[in-house]
């Protein structure tokens, strides 16, 4: 029950924020209800938890576990862990957008917000592959509205069709391996199909089914060579949203995969996701390297640190009985951070776009001097995500670090790897902040700059102390991240005993 | 199973062989919707081989919904596509670059 409680409250929550924002037209009054939602549906996420804490936590609905259809939602940690970063998120942008969206449509903008994330919170809690799959389409459909939300530009909607073809076929691939799943162990139940499915793992038909799963959400989790789509749509969506996209969305894909890929049991695909995470770093960070458009910066820099994760994943799977925990728990508190540093600095990247009409770092040069707090807070972010110490960022990479290190052998390469990325990034990310807040101001510049609105720069305020917080603090964060990564350790070490 | 669920496959690989070579947008959401159908009959024939027809249909029937959906948005976006430069060649997809 108490994982139905926030899906219901964000659905209905998305159908009366539509419903004040296309009556009142104030995008305040939009926001604010939109807010208040948010925190209802934590309300409900945090009485998940305290169900978990206190023993009494079940699946919903319990009749249809038995039902041909095993479709239910489980209340678990690691869903608990992905809600609470989503809405954290959620909540901020919400506030965001309250100033930065245009008054045009800002009942439609904030009901696919809320649709979006009951969608990620939902992946957290499936119970079988088919709730998954379509929780998944919930947020893919409405973040492709999302994207191609101001449809007067062009750049909008192409970003909005590649995103949506390449990420529909994706999910439809996913689908298949679902659907064969289905047509040999007659289950969907995510707890009941390894054992199925065991006489034939290692041959053809279980990597064909493992290829599916990991080609088919890796898609939407961005991994190279499946990332082409990210670098448009996260530029081109409007600010608040390519926070929450970089932030959580791509992070709900992975966790997906994570999830299907536990289920099936798939074996001796560490070493694959492992490789995968190599060439997604170092793509990701390379092509950062040249860009000049700030988002589309933040946009390839998000590719590498989903490599990061999934080395931590990649670890995990490979070396179950070393690296199952450390991996994954370095892995989980990496999304945090990173949904946390790269979420605020696309609101920063947003408030300069908002000020200048331009994402042109040339044009945007010493545009941070003028407006002191959001430039510390960029700062911020641009070191937490290049993993400098006192920053969130850091402690997530060290972990990570420290699951390949245990690992030895090849561990030890892939944390290397991460070290050598760490450094190539903290060229881009210095940069950036050179130019933005050092630069010098362009002399065909404008003269006088409208100020910032408080509610822009509430939200990334928020998030900067939070980013230092954790840094600071980071046994704050583990507390969330240690009993999601203990319940994925727990399922993989079943299926791998 | 294999040699029933395989019309299924031949039928996604069509449509994804469809949406990865045909120049035009439309052909490109036509492709997808035959990818959709052959999931279905892998369903539909998954169904009927572990004898639970009624959880195959449930299925099916939410997926043939979630297609719809996103084949309105992917052709909203296709009209406003056509609307920006009147052509609906993915030749020009091509602007944003880096």
């Amino acid at each position: 029950m108490e994982a139905l409680l926030p899906l219901v409250i964000l659905s209905g929550g998305a159908l009366f924020t539509y419903l004040v924002g296309r009556l009142s037209r104030s995008r305040t009054l939009a926001g604010f209800v939109a807010f208040v939602t948010v925190l209802g549906a934590a309300h409900g996420v945090y009485q998940g938890w305290q169900s978990l804490e206190d023993g009494t936590a079940g699946g919903w609905p319990s009749w249809t576990a038995t039902a041909p259809l095993q479709a239910y939602l489980v209340t678990n940690y690691l869903g608990v862990f992905l809600a609470a970063t989503a809405l954290l998120l959620t909540g901020l942008v919400a506030v965001y957008s309250m100033r930065y969206m245009h008054r045009l449509n800002i009942g439609k903008f904030y009901a696919l917000l809320l649709i979006m994330t009951a969608g990620i919170v939902g992946i957290g809690f499936a119970g079988d592959l088919f709730t998954l799959y379509v929780l998944f389409e919930v947020m893919s459909i409405a973040s492709f509205v999302l994207v191609a939300f101001e449809r007067e530009e062009w750049e909008p909607i192409e970003a909005g069709v590649k995103y949506l073809v390449i990420s529909t076929s994706g999910s439809l691939l996913a689908l298949l391996g679902i659907a064969l799943i289905y047509s040999y162990t007659a289950t969907l139940d995510l707890s009941a199909i390894a054992p199925m499915l065991a006489a034939g793992a290692g041959g053809p038909t279980m990597i064909a089914l493992t290829a599916m799963i990991i080609v088919g959400f890796g898609v939407k989790a961005a991994i190279v060579p499946m990332h082409t789509w990210l670098p448009d749509a996260h530029s081109a969506a409007p600010s608040g949203i390519s926070a929450m996209l970089s932030g959580i969305v791509i992070e709900a894909g992975l966790i997906a995969m994570l999830k299907a890929l536990v289920a099936i049991g798939a074996v001796d695909f560490g070493l694959v996701l492992a490789v995968l995470a190599i060439v997604t770093m170092f793509v990701g960070n390379l092509i950062a390297l040249r860009q000049d458009d700030l988002k589309r910066m933040f946009a390839y820099s998000s590719v590498a640190q989903m490599g990061y994760i999934l080395m931590g994943v990649g670890l995990a799977l490979g070396v179950p009985h070393l690296a199952a925990f450390s991996g994954m728990r370095g892995a989980l508190y990496h999304i945090l951070n990173h949904a946390i540093a790269k979420g605020g600095a696309f609101l920063c990247a947003g408030a300069f776009l908002w000020l200048l009409g331009t994402r042109d770092m040339r044009r945007l040069s010493g545009i941070g001097r003028r407006f002191p707090v959001v430039a510390v807070a960029f700062i911020i972010f641009a070191l937490a995500l290049a993993g400098t110490p006192p920053f969130n960022g850091y402690f997530s990479k060290v972990l990570l670090v420290r699951a390949g290190v245990d690992v030895g052998g090849w561990g030890l390469f892939m944390a290397v790897m991460l070290v050598l990325n760490s450094v190539i990034s903290l060229f881009y990310y210095l940069g950036a902040v050179n130019t933005v807040v050092f630069g010098p101001v362009p002399e065909d510049g404008p003269k006088s700059i409208k100020p910032l609105p408080f509610m822009i720069v509430l939200p990334i305020v928020v998030l900067g102390v939070l980013a230092v917080l954790l840094g600071v603090y980071p046994e704050m964060g583990l507390d969330l991240v240690d009993p999601a990564a203990e319940q994925v350790a727990l399922a993989i070490s079943w299926v791998f005993r | 199973m294999p040699a029933y669920a395989g019309v299924g496959i031949a039928l996604f690989v069509i449509g994804l062989y469809a949406t990865i070579t045909r120049t035009n947008l439309l052909q490109l959401v036509i492709g997808l919707e035959v990818m959709a159908r052959g999931v279905s009959l892998v369903f539909i024939v998954g169904g009927a081989l572990t004898g639970s027809m009624s959880a195959a249909q449930t299925i099916v029937i939410t997926t043939i919904l979630i297609e719809a959906v996103t084949v309105a948005i992917a052709l909203s976006l296709v009209v406003a596509a056509w609307h920006h430069n009147r052509s609906l060649s993915i030749a020009a997809l091509r602007r944003l670059k880096g």
